[in-house]
């Protein structure tokens, strides 16, 4: 005796082609409505869409695919070489600014030298005398602090000449 | 006589890394496999006609472009599966739930028996008006199960679910379904 259950579990390999019915489950199928209308219905399922199978251009949807991959993959390049590109230009631009704003560590040790004024001894002096420790001191820190994001417009011919050299390789 | 040693295809995996080693023939060896499957499950799911062959070309390039995501613990086709289902997801969210499938878009398949050549067009016809009525998990299980002959553990793969799961939606898909279809 054949089960409804085990009808039902065995219909979708039997739609799908991979196995057919027996003769005992052939005769349940003959006399089950229910499993007669799940069996339509999943019979009907492995078909939908066979239309298609003639129809579809495989070929020409292969091409179109490899196509775009390989338009992807030369966009992929690009990409990576305009961002090195951009790093170098960076690069150089750093290099080639850097030790025009920034004094050596020797120069700045010295000028740290001069600038060592013990405060304490700062309320005996004059007038005078402190105009003359201002003036070794530097710029007010507000104008310092507006450091102007160098272009390349603010390069002189041989920062220029070397930016372009460290660009051109 | 003698016979000529047959040449088995070379199966997915080494396909793909044939792909990866920078093989477009084997990329287009891929699609030429799996296309019709994939089209057919759109087409199921409720894809418009015209969309089929752009959402299968998607399905692939999606599929190539990421293609260090596939690990290889489900199959190939199972993965292609998901891709298709998700890209239909997005589809149907940007079209806000139109209803894409008419019965008028679909063509009959051809039988010998005229007789029974209506009922099983009618049976497909209401079929697929009825697969556009159940919710997504349950369509997608009963089309990977029925029409796709995929076995629930692999179901549950493709829609990231657990077998248990495959299986409780695939009963209630052929339990609506037999309503919607009498």
């Amino acid at each position: 005796m054949i089960a409804c259950e085990w009808l039902c579990e065995r219909m979708a390999e039997v739609a799908h082609g991979r196995s057919g019915w027996t003769l005992e489950e052939s005769a349940h199928l003959a006399s089950c409505a229910e499993c007669a209308a799940e069996w339509g219905l999943v019979a009907a399922g492995g078909r939908l869409g066979r239309d298609l199978e003639g129809r579809l251009d495989t070929a020409a949807i292969a091409n179109r695919v490899v196509d775009r991959l390989a338009a992807a993959r030369r966009v992929d390049r690009w990409r990576r070489t305009g961002l090195l590109v951009g790093l170098a230009a960076a690069a150089a631009l750093v290099i080639a600014v850097w030790p025009a704003r920034h004094p050596p560590p020797q120069q700045i040790a010295r000028s740290s030298q001069t600038l060592t004024v013990p405060l304490a001894e700062l309320d005996g002096l004059d007038s005078g005398q402190l105009q003359a420790v201002l003036e070794t001191l530097d710029a007010p820190l507000s104008s310092e602090a507006s450091i102007a994001i160098p272009t390349l417009g603010d390069l002189d011919e041989q920062q220029m000449e070397r930016v372009l050299r460290s660009l051109e390789g | 006589m003698m016979t000529r040693p047959q040449t088995e295809p070379p199966s997915d995996a080494v396909l793909v890394d044939a792909w990866r080693a920078g093989s477009e023939q084997a990329a287009a060896a891929l699609v030429a496999r799996h296309a019709t499957s994939i089209a057919r499950f759109l087409a199921a799911s409720g894809a418009g006609t015209s969309d089929i062959e752009d959402l299968v070309q998607d399905t692939f390039f999606r599929a190539f472009r990421r293609i260090d995501s596939w690990r290889g613990e489900a199959a190939f086709r199972s993965w292609l599966f998901t891709i298709a289902g998700n890209l239909l997801k997005d589809e149907h969210r940007r079209n806000r739930g139109r209803t894409v499938v008419t019965l008028e878009d679909r063509d009959v398949a051809g039988h010998d028996d005229p007789a029974a050549t209506l009922t099983a067009s009618e049976m497909e016809a209401r079929l697929q008006e009825g697969l556009t009525r159940l919710p997504r998990l349950q369509r997608e299980v009963f089309l990977l199960r029925v029409q796709q002959g995929i076995e629930y553990q692999e179901i549950a793969r493709i829609l990231g679910t657990t077998a248990g799961a495959a299986r409780v939606h695939y009963h209630h898909a052929v339990k609506r379904l037999k309503e919607l279809v009498q």
